[in-house]
């Protein structure tokens, strides 16, 4: 493995698929009970017993302005690290691991399926399918509204 | 151990010394005879000067230096005790500080240590002389007299002499000499060593020291003990045969002795505490400060295992009593009493006292005195009051803010003092002390106290309130408004208490550690500040209740009593329910409303928490009551800012998560 590729953590939301560093994730894990907190932002799904520690869950559909499914047999928590602490993605599923070239990455386009570039890291091509990089640590710490394409969306 | 682990033991030990500096300096301040405190800060800046020399850091050691120069002169009667000398000294510790914290913020260096050197009058050595002779006062030789001349002759065994050179490299001397005492110890009684204990452990060694030894054990057995120890060079080992020659140098080394003191400067002491440490060999004075220094992270996670330990606990004990298997139930029993007792040492351990923080405050408050004009008096109480290390760490920017504004708008300046018929000086009361499972700090002044009358003119020129809002309000209410933010009532910003944080940041630094604070004024007699803190933060009593099919823990300390509410007995009063309870109203509160839930729960009885929130009285009505339980609080990372009415989370025995609710957050508004 040459130095320049890095193994990517790819996973579906919507019709959609993004990527994420393994190296900011420490476990992916089954969807579970999650409880709800007062008041929070609408898409701060709650906090989840993790092996007795309690980690705070963001559900990534509501992120992006979708709405809500029933949880299925694919839906995945993925716990990345977030300035030093732990934090769940609820995503619909992770497909693969895959290694990627760093040169393959391009830059964001200004908005890619009506997410802003301040979003994203970049993305690259993958067969036929566009993995979206997606810049998590604006994406987490922002409050402000996105709404993922839906028409893209029907047209995939 | 690396150089990390080195800058971290060097951090620690320059903070002490830079502690007692300030101190000593203080005391002095008041107390210009005291020859005693300038020796001790001599002794504090020789050291701060020896250790950063051994690190490399050298501004620090000029610094030091520079400083040891001016402490000099003073004990030589060269120059006196001033304002104007005390105030370049504090300069100069403060810089000191700084640059082992905050170098960024470090004055103009060559400026301060001219301004120091000028001070000496001119370029004297005069110190580095005294270090030289001090360090090197050290002889071949051991000068013992009658009482450890008497010890050695009465204990059995063999006198020996170890000579230890350590590598030249070394780093920590005082480690590895300390290492090899901790290995002797085991194998005989230390007599005395050669430089002192004390020099040694300040790092006042070169690379050899020699210790007097008795042992039943043979020169291989120690060399074998002993060359394990890294960076030991080479060991020597020689057994005196005759004592007299050791008392024989008592004598000669007599008038060294008193030589030594007199470049001390402080004869008389120095001669009386060597008279009462003489009865005690070597060996018990190392054992008698048997304490070792734990970095505060490990015994965070040593707390952290304990309630991890709790958890498991209570889910195995849920599983015995889902089950009812009596016996599993009866042998718990005990292993629950092991992991409180465990819990309760934990706990104990991580106590510090107070005065870790209240020692700040004198040099603060000195300070603050000098920049406005104000005489001060500070009163310390209850220093000694313990507190968990975490609540420590948080609760010092809070006081110094709440000492600040006492002293910058509660104490009057003197000519008004005296109009007013006060003492010109000012009293300011900080005191601590436990009250159940609360730690209560005070601060009080007797100064202007607070006007409700300024404070309802200002609340409304903020708009932190509005008028309306105000007629409706107590005096006491009207004070609490210096709570609320965006409210800071000194006239003009004033650089002493407008640092850009107001009371509004002091509540929520409260609130987050669970705690609580109170005002009490009265105008022209003064005010008083009274802060509440949990004894330690991480376990918590509490009542597990349900709300809406989520458990919510109620925390214990706040509960008055759990009573069954009759629909008949709520009444409206202005739109609110209420009850009546032994003569007092008590507004009640559904939780299911506040928490944002569906409230169509509709019971026989209401199961209502009555709970207290400084000094009123709530119900808070839930679904149902499941007992009492110990809980874990585990902090909510707050990816989400609303979140205020939680204050944690705990996992309970079936390993679903209750939250706990800010019960003070709950009742406002």
């Amino acid at each position: 493995m040459s130095e320049d590729t890095q193994q990517m953590i790819i996973f579906d939301i919507g019709n959609e698929k993004f990527g994420i560093k393994i190296t900011r994730v420490h476990e992916i894990i089954r969807m579970k009970e999650i409880t709800e907190l007062p008041d929070s932002s609408e898409y701060f799904a709650g906090i989840v017993n993790r092996r007795g520690d309690i980690v705070s869950v963001v559900d990534l559909r509501k992120r992006f302005g979708l709405e809500e499914i029933v949880e299925t047999d694919n839906t995945r928590i993925i716990i990345i690290d977030f300035q030093g602490k732990d934090v769940g993605l609820i995503v619909d599923g992770v497909s693969e691991v895959l290694h990627i070239n760093e040169a393959d990455i391009d830059d964001p386009p200004q908005s890619m399926v009506g997410i802003k570039d301040d979003y994203l890291q970049g993305i690259v091509k993958v067969d036929e399918d566009i993995v979206i990089i997606l810049d998590l640590d604006n994406l987490l710490e922002s409050k402000e509204e996105i709404e993922l394409d839906k028409e893209k969306q029907g047209n995939e | 151990m690396d150089m990390d682990e080195f800058q971290e033991m060097y951090a620690s030990e320059s903070r002490e010394h830079l502690d007692i500096l300030n101190d000593a300096l203080l005391t002095l301040e008041n107390d210009p005879e005291n020859m005693e405190m300038v020796n001790e800060s001599f002794r504090a800046a020789h050291t701060l000067k020896g250790m950063a020399g051994t690190m490399g850091f050298d501004q620090v050691s000029e610094l030091a230096h520079a400083m040891e120069n001016i402490l000099d002169e003073l004990r030589n009667g060269e120059i006196a005790v001033t304002t104007e000398v005390i105030n370049l000294l504090f300069r100069a510790v403060d810089n000191l500080e700084l640059l082992s914290s905050d170098p960024d913020q470090v004055e103009d260096l060559e400026g301060l240590i001219k301004e120091l050197r000028n001070y000496t009058g001119d370029d004297t050595e005069l110190s580095t002389g005294n270090q030289e002779t001090s360090a090197s006062s050290n002889n071949d030789y051991f000068s013992l007299d009658q009482d450890e001349l008497e010890m050695v002759e009465d204990t059995p065994g063999e006198t020996v002499i170890i000579k230890v050179i350590l590598e030249s490299d070394c780093v920590f001397k005082s480690l590895r000499a300390d290492m090899v005492f901790d290995a002797l110890e085991e194998l005989g009684e230390l007599i005395k060593a050669n430089p002192s204990i004390d020099d040694i452990r300040e790092e006042k060694l070169d690379e050899e020291f020699q210790v007097l030894f008795l042992t039943k054990e043979s020169k291989e057995t120690l060399s074998d003990a002993l060359s394990n120890i890294s960076e030991v060079d080479t060991i020597e080992i020689e057994v005196v045969e005759d004592l007299d020659d050791l008392s024989i140098q008592q004598e000669s080394t007599g008038a060294e002795q008193e030589d030594e003191s007199t470049i001390d400067g402080a004869k008389d002491k120095d001669s009386k505490s060597k008279k009462k440490s003489k009865t005690q060999s070597l060996s018990s004075r190392l054992r008698s400060s048997s304490t070792i220094k734990v970095d505060v992270d490990r015994l965070d996670s040593l707390m952290n295992l304990v309630a991890e330990l709790v958890i498991k606990r209570t889910q195995v004990e849920s599983v015995a009593r889902s089950y009812d298997l009596d016996d599993l139930e009866k042998k718990l029993k005990p292993l629950s009493k092991v992991t409180t007792d465990l819990q309760d040492a934990v706990m104990e351990m991580r106590m510090v006292p107070i005065s870790m923080v209240f020692n700040r405050f004198p040099r603060l408050v000195r300070d603050l005195a000098q920049d406005l004009e104000k005489d001060i008096n500070l009163k310390i109480e209850g220093e000694e009051t313990e507190l968990d290390r975490t609540i420590i760490d948080e609760i010092g920017d809070p006081l110094v803010h709440l000492i600040r504004n006492s002293i910058d708008h509660g104490i009057e300046p003197p000519a008004e003092r005296e109009e007013k018929d006060k003492p010109r000086e000012g009293l300011v009361k900080l005191s601590a002390f436990h009250e159940g499972n609360n730690v209560v700090i005070q601060i009080e002044d007797d100064g202007a106290g607070i006007d409700p009358d300024v404070i309802e003119e200002k609340a409304i020129d903020k708009g932190v309130a509005s008028p309306s809002e105000i007629e409706n309000m107590s005096d006491q209410e009207i004070i609490n408004l210096i709570f609320a933010p965006g409210f800071s009532t000194n006239e003009e910003v004033s650089d002493v208490s407008g640092r850009g944080v107001g009371m509004d940041v002091v509540k929520n630094k409260l609130d987050s550690l669970n705690g609580s604070i109170d005002i009490k004024s009265e105008v022209g007699k003064g005010s008083t500040f009274t802060m509440k803190l949990p004894l330690t933060l991480s376990i918590i009593q509490g009542f597990l209740t349900t709300v809406a099919d989520q458990k919510y823990v109620i925390p214990l300390e706040s509960i008055q009593e759990i009573v069954d509410v009759q629909p008949e007995d709520i009444q409206t009063i202005r739109q609110e329910q209420v009850i009546h309870r032994r003569g007092s109203v008590i507004p009640l509160i559904s939780l299911r409303n506040k928490l944002g839930k569906e409230d169509d729960f509709e019971e026989e009885e209401i199961s209502t928490v009555i709970v207290e929130i400084a000094n009123d009285y709530y119900g808070l009505m839930v679904d149902s009551i499941i007992g009492q339980q110990e809980v874990v609080i585990k902090r909510i990372n707050d990816l989400s800012e609303n979140i205020e009415k939680i204050a944690g989370g705990a996992i309970l025995g079936d390993g679903s998560i209750a939250l706990i609710l800010n019960v003070e957050e709950i009742t406002i508004g």
